[in-house]
């Protein structure tokens, strides 16, 4: 079979709706219809044990109106977004740049911060809860008591528990990042390097003006991804501090899955997640249209 | 290193009584010798190191020495790291070794136990309730699977929205991200009803939403089978396939634009291209896909939790978890727990050292100090 | 064991037999099972197992085997007359329910001589199973149709984790060797997500028959339609729950006079007092001789505590701590009724903890936390997810602590050589009124979700797991207190020094009303007081806040009735 002969443009468009064809299929039947449902019940009264009924505004009245908790919910994971994503980015990238070298041994040194990643999240979690235990645990024990430097009371502290699940967030999921820099390092073409070095760059030059305009799109990648996933902060939470103390860990989705399992609100809650969407979809958009002019992709100007 | 192991050495023997003592610089003895352990930890080793990494240094100065002490730097700075990573893991191998009462002694911190106890190791497989075999093979099975539909799918769809050009494109990128923008936890009461398949339920509930999956009617994906947990994956519509997807879709975009155009000129199709010229490239990108992917669904918990009620097809994690609440009230079993995040953890982290070479195949010496 | 060719039909007949599929990977684990499962099949199908005895004594089996029969037989041949009532049993024309009752008098008949089959198996395994698989194969093919067809009751539950071999080894047999024709299916899930999971199954349209359910949480389900009243199962069953249960047990399981749950545990002792003897004789107070007042609590709190150089190196007591972890919900609710109050009304519509009596609660509690402990700030990081109060108890930094009963199994497994003590909480001296006494405003029960298809048969297991002889197995196991009276008397806690001291403790315990706003009331009275813990509050705008709060959350459930 001959194809008719398309220009250039239109033959490319059906090729790019070819390849992204099984991601169409999966999205309408597996994703559409849950998140169409999720808004659809924001606008209703439900409990999921009995059927929902309309209720209009009524839910997003009462959050925007009458509802501190979830001003309070949403500022907990603003701040923590704003801890955790520059650490994210600025942490996994140093460690790919340290480990990404041909030494001798440096593959064990990339599993060992892999490792954290892979340990299981149910085992990480009460390790770390015993690490950094304020009281008894393995941090205080090896700088207060043997060093006599104090240590902060993570997870207690209203003010320290937040850096608390930072940090335990940073360790545990710092080899993802790790990972897409080293993976994002090899595409680096070494003659950039040597053309620099000719230059008379140093180091740090070449940091600056090859490494990371050539990282650029997986520094973006890190970021977006980091904003969607620590605005559903959720699972150290619950699993740590159950929102205290003094609601300083009352993350946004914690928040929302008591409403949702805890207070049978199913609807209020769906309205809830129907707003976290639009925040994180919006906040995604912006950072899509600011990287436009930051970030460097290997594209025809068109 | 050595100054390191000296000072764990201090910690483990010497207790809270060296810490407390005051000293005439106005600081506590612990913080003092905080101070010289570190720098002594500094000057010993890269010293040490850089003499260790080459046995013959002609002389001092020169660019060899600096690139010598640049490795041992580097060296020092991975240790240092790894002390940091790796504390956890070896409280978590130290108390898979403990017995139980030892793990809740504080006063003197027991960071060894007294006596391996290595039987801990057996012992969990030896539960009636968790055929732990089995439970590797499930998850696996599920793991296998998703690792192949993750991959191949993300380079796949990947490529379209990083490299061909297409109306909405865009847009449709961004509704790619945004299976990733709904909380998990409300998202599965929709998704569970869509596998289960259950039209009737449906009828009084909102404008029956869903009536297309009477597609399904025939057969409920919500009865404890695998299906809802590896058939969204081959479609790119599983919880971390738009995670996939996107760092393809990033990587692609930082491949020469020559080499894709050459293909173009020479006539081959789009496919050809993306086969044989793109997909060659992008070996690390894939591979870390691959780790992510295999991570993700090694360690996958809620998911399976809900989908798989059986115990014959729980995965590990959730195995795990059953260590943890006993008599409703969250006992913990420590030894076990850890013994078993060890086992859990391990084929993990040896599949991960023969992955991660790929990473690092390409790289050229001149590439190490980026 | 493996099922090698000459018993090639024989795999085939046991797969039919069991019936739910997944099990029979199980089956080839070890001979342990093997046996367990042996006496599963031979109780359950009691009628076979007189079958067993029929081709036994007729020597069916292929000759070689015959001849290693030879002891088990003997035993089987003294169940001949149990013959008879297997082929009455075989008669179809009988209408199915009647075939069942049949079928019970069968069990009763043969489980003795069941068990004595497999006493004699312990030691010539290998010949035992052969004969009675063999034998148990053949009529079971010809049994099965005979009988009603088999149920499969889902039953999810919390508490059957790894180390909990209960469930397989006694209740699911003993319950199948009742009802031949119900197979249980055991599906754990998580605690933490058991609502989750429950409520997502529900919207799903696939429920399990049975749930393990907190009390706390019935009337939430109940008012909503979420649970299935049963009602018409006690009525037709003819039991008197007052008779079966703890006064103050229950009640809990109903909403508007309707009952939805039986319990399954005591929880009035969700609340009691634990002392660490060696440190009480350490500090020259005896150690048998627990705090029953406030006054006393606070005297010998203040002496166990150890200060050095401002700091407390040991503490007596943290009053607050409830349970485990921060619920300083569960510490106002618990030490409301020592100090002679309550918390509602009996129809759960009002509230009463608003009063002089509350006030005393929440003050004492606040002044206990700068007496004993110089400052929330000192003890809160003891009151984790990871339970770190109950580490310090152990390792000697914590003289007293609150917790319930389950403390005590835990205790003993965490901390075998702790020499500890157990009693009621103290109660007020200052308020005449007061008592030793005890609130029970939650605990786990069973109850069968909307949307259960095999109502029947789940209420069995349902009955079986509460009132019945699963409960004792459960709980005993756990030496945790049953709900059922009888069973705490049972010979398998009397190897619990501490046993009789518990169960003194349970008559003290009273029922408080449980609203279906529960869980949001608790939730604010955890964080309620614990900004008054941490200083941003005084007791009186807390106990105001709590109870406008919770004024509010019931106002306005009952007026969305």
């Amino acid at each position: 079979m001959r194809a008719p002969r398309w220009t250039i443009g239109r033959r490319e468009a059906v090729w790019g709706f070819v390849f992204i064809s099984p991601w169409v299929l999966g999205f309408v039947v597996f994703s559409l219809g849950p998140t169409v449902a999720i808004i659809a019940w924001g606008f209703t009264e439900y409990d999921i044990l009995q059927a929902p009924k309309f209720a209009g505004l009524e839910n997003y009245v009462e959050i925007f109106t009458d509802d501190e908790k979830f001003l309070k919910s949403l500022a907990n994971t603003a701040i923590y977004v704003g801890l955790l994503v520059p650490c994210q980015v600025v942490i996994g990238f140093l460690l790919a740049v340290l480990v990404n070298t041909k030494l001798p041994l440096a593959s064990i040194f990339r599993a060992f911060y892999f490792l954290p990643t892979i340990m299981p999240l149910v085992v990480a979690s009460i390790v770390w809860a015993w690490v950094l235990q304020p009281e008894l645990g393995l941090l205080k024990f090896l700088l207060e008591d043997t060093m006599g430097i104090p240590t902060p009371r993570f997870m207690v502290d209203e003010y320290w528990s937040k850096p608390g699940i930072v940090i335990l967030t940073v360790w545990s999921s710092i080899g993802v990042q790790m990972i897409l820099f080293l993976a994002a390092l090899q595409a680096v073409p070494p003659h950039l390097y040597e053309a620099a070095e000719i230059d008379g760059a140093g180091p740090l030059r070449k940091m600056l003006h090859v490494t990371i305009p050539l990282v650029s799109p997986t520094i973006f990648l890190v970021i977006i991804i980091g904003i969607i996933n620590s605005f559903q902060v959720f699972t150290t939470a619950f699993v740590l501090t159950q929102g205290g103390p003094l609601d300083s860990t009352l993350f946004y989705v914690l928040y929302l899955w008591r409403k949702a399992f805890v207070s049978f609100e199913f609807g209020y809650a769906s309205a809830l997640a129907t707003i976290l969407f639009f925040i994180i979809m919006c906040l995604t958009a912006l950072s899509f249209w600011v990287s436009r002019r930051l970030v460097h992709y290997e594209q025809p100007e068109s | 290193m050595i100054a390191t192991l000296l000072w764990l050495g201090l910690v483990v023997f010497g207790g809270r009584a060296i810490g407390d003592q005051p000293t005439p610089l106005g600081v506590t003895s612990g913080e003092l010798l905080w101070t010289i352990v570190i720098a002594a930890n500094w000057i010993l080793d890269i010293s040490g190191l850089a003499w260790l990494a080459s046995p013959r240094i002609p002389r001092w100065g020169g660019p060899r020495l600096q690139r010598r002490l640049a490795s041992a730097i580097r060296y020092q700075l991975m240790i240092g790291i790894s002390v940091l990573a790796l504390i956890p893991i070896f409280w978590m191998v130290s108390t898979s070794l403990k017995t139980l009462p030892e793990t809740y002694e504080v006063e003197p911190y027991l960071l060894l136990p007294r006596e391996p106890q290595w039987g801990n190791y057996p012992f969990l497989f030896t539960f009636e309730r968790f055929n732990v075999l089995q439970l590797f093979k499930n998850t696996s099975l599920m793991t296998v699977f998703n690792l192949v539909a993750n991959v191949g799918i993300a380079a796949f769809v990947g490529y379209g929205f990083a490299r061909l050009r297409f109306p909405g494109r865009n847009l449709l990128f961004l509704l790619v991200l945004s299976s990733l923008m709904v909380p998990f936890i409300v998202r599965i009461i929709p998704l569970f009803v869509l596998f289960s398949g259950n039209t009737y339920i449906l009828q009084d509930q909102l404008g029956q939403v869903f009536s297309w999956t009477i597609f399904f009617e025939s057969r409920s994906w919500a009865q404890n089978t695998y299906l809802p947990l590896v058939v969204p994956e081959f479609f790119g519509a599983a919880g971390s396939s738009a995670l996939y997807i996107f760092i393809m879709r990033q990587y692609f975009l930082t491949i020469p634009h020559e080499l894709i155009e050459a293909g173009r000129v020479d006539g081959a199709s789009e496919f050809a291209i993306w086969r044989r010229i793109v997909l060659p490239q992008a070996t690390p990108a894939m591979v870390a896909v691959a780790i992510l992917s295999l991570q993700g669904s090694w360690g996958a918990f809620i998911e399976p939790l809900i989908f798989l009620r059986k115990v014959d097809l729980h995965t590990l994690s959730i195995w795990l978890s059953s260590f943890r609440s006993v008599q409703g009230e969250s006992v913990i079993q420590w030894q076990y727990g850890m013994a078993g995040g060890v086992l859990v953890t391990l084929p993990v982290f040896i599949l991960f050292l023969l992955f991660q070479r790929y990473f690092i195949a390409g790289i050229s010496l001149s590439g190490i100090k980026g | 064991m493996s099922f090698s060719t000459p018993h090639g039909s024989l795999a085939h007949s046991v797969e039919r037999m069991r019936r739910a599929e997944g099990e029979v990977i199980e089956m080839g684990k070890n001979s342990q099972v093997s046996r367990r499962r042996l006496l599963r099949m031979a109780g359950g199908l009691g009628a076979s197992v007189a079958g067993v005895a029929a081709l036994a004594a007729c020597g069916e089996a292929e000759p070689q085997i015959i001849t290693k029969e030879v002891p088990v037989e003997t035993t089987v041949i003294k169940e001949v007359p149990v013959e008879k009532i297997v082929r009455e049993t075989e008669v179809r024309e009988v209408p199915v329910d009647r075939i069942v009752t049949q079928e019970k008098v069968v069990t009763q008949q043969v489980e003795v001589p069941v068990e004595r089959v497999v006493t004699q198996v312990v030691e010539r395994e290998k010949v035992v199973e052969k004969v009675v698989e063999k034998v148990v194969t053949r009529e079971v093919v010809k049994e099965v149709p005979a009988m009603r067809e088999t149920v499969n009751v889902r039953w999810q539950e919390v508490w059957a984790d790894a180390f909990q071999p209960t469930v397989e080894e006694k209740m699911i047999p003993g319950f199948e060797a009742q009802f031949p024709y119900i197979n249980i299916v055991n599906e754990r899930i998580e605690e933490a997500q058991m609502y989750e999971i429950y409520l997502t199954q529900i919207a799903g349209g696939d429920p399990p028959d049975v749930i393990q359910i907190q009390e706390s949480r019935v009337p939430q389900f109940a008012a909503r339609g979420g649970i299935i009243p049963l009602d018409a199962f006690i009525g037709k069953a003819g039991l008197n729950l007052a008779d079966i249960f703890y006064a103050g047990e229950w009640p809990k399981g109903s909403w508007l006079g309707v009952q939805y749950t039986l319990p399954l545990d005591n929880t009035g002792a969700w609340y009691l007092f634990w002392w660490n003897k060696d440190t009480f004789e350490e500090v020259g107070l005896d150690p048998d001789t627990p705090p029953t007042t406030w006054t006393e609590l606070e005297e010998m709190a203040l002496k166990t505590t150890v200060r050095e150089g401002g700091e407390i190196t040991r503490h007596g007591m943290f009053v607050p701590e409830m349970i485990k972890g921060a619920r300083t919900d569960a510490s106002f609710k618990g030490w409301q009724f020592p100090a002679g109050g309550h918390m509602f009304t009996e129809d759960a519509k009002s509230v009463l903890f608003d009063d002089a009596i509350g006030q005393r609660n929440v003050s004492w509690q606040l002044d206990m936390v700068q007496k004993l402990n110089d400052g929330w700030d000192n003890i809160q990081g003891y009151m984790d997810a990871v339970g770190a109060s109950r580490t310090a108890f152990y390792n000697g930094l914590l003289t007293m602590r609150v917790e319930g009963v389950w403390f005590l199994g835990v205790m003993r497994r965490d901390a075998p050589d702790i020499n500890a003590g157990v009693t009621h909480m103290p109660y007020d001296d200052t308020n005449p009124n007061a008592r030793p006494r005890s609130i029970s405003d939650d605990g786990w029960s069973y109850g069968m979700p909307k949307g259960a298809q095999n109502l029947e048969e789940g209420w069995e297991w349902l009955r079986y797991l509460t009132a019945g002889e699963g409960n004792l197995a459960f709980m005993g196991n756990l030496k945790r207190p049953s709900s059922v009276p009888k069973y705490n008397d049972d010979p398998l806690y009397q190897s619990e020094p501490l046993w009789n001291d518990l169960k003194s403790v349970l008559p003290l315990v009273e029922a408080s009303p449980i609203t279906p706003v529960n869980p949001d009331i608790d939730q604010v009275l955890k964080d309620e007081m614990e900004l008054m813990m941490a200083g941003k509050q005084s007791p009186e705008e807390t106990l105001a806040s709590m109870a406008g709060q919770t004024r509010e959350l019931l106002d306005e459930f009952f007026a969305s009735l």
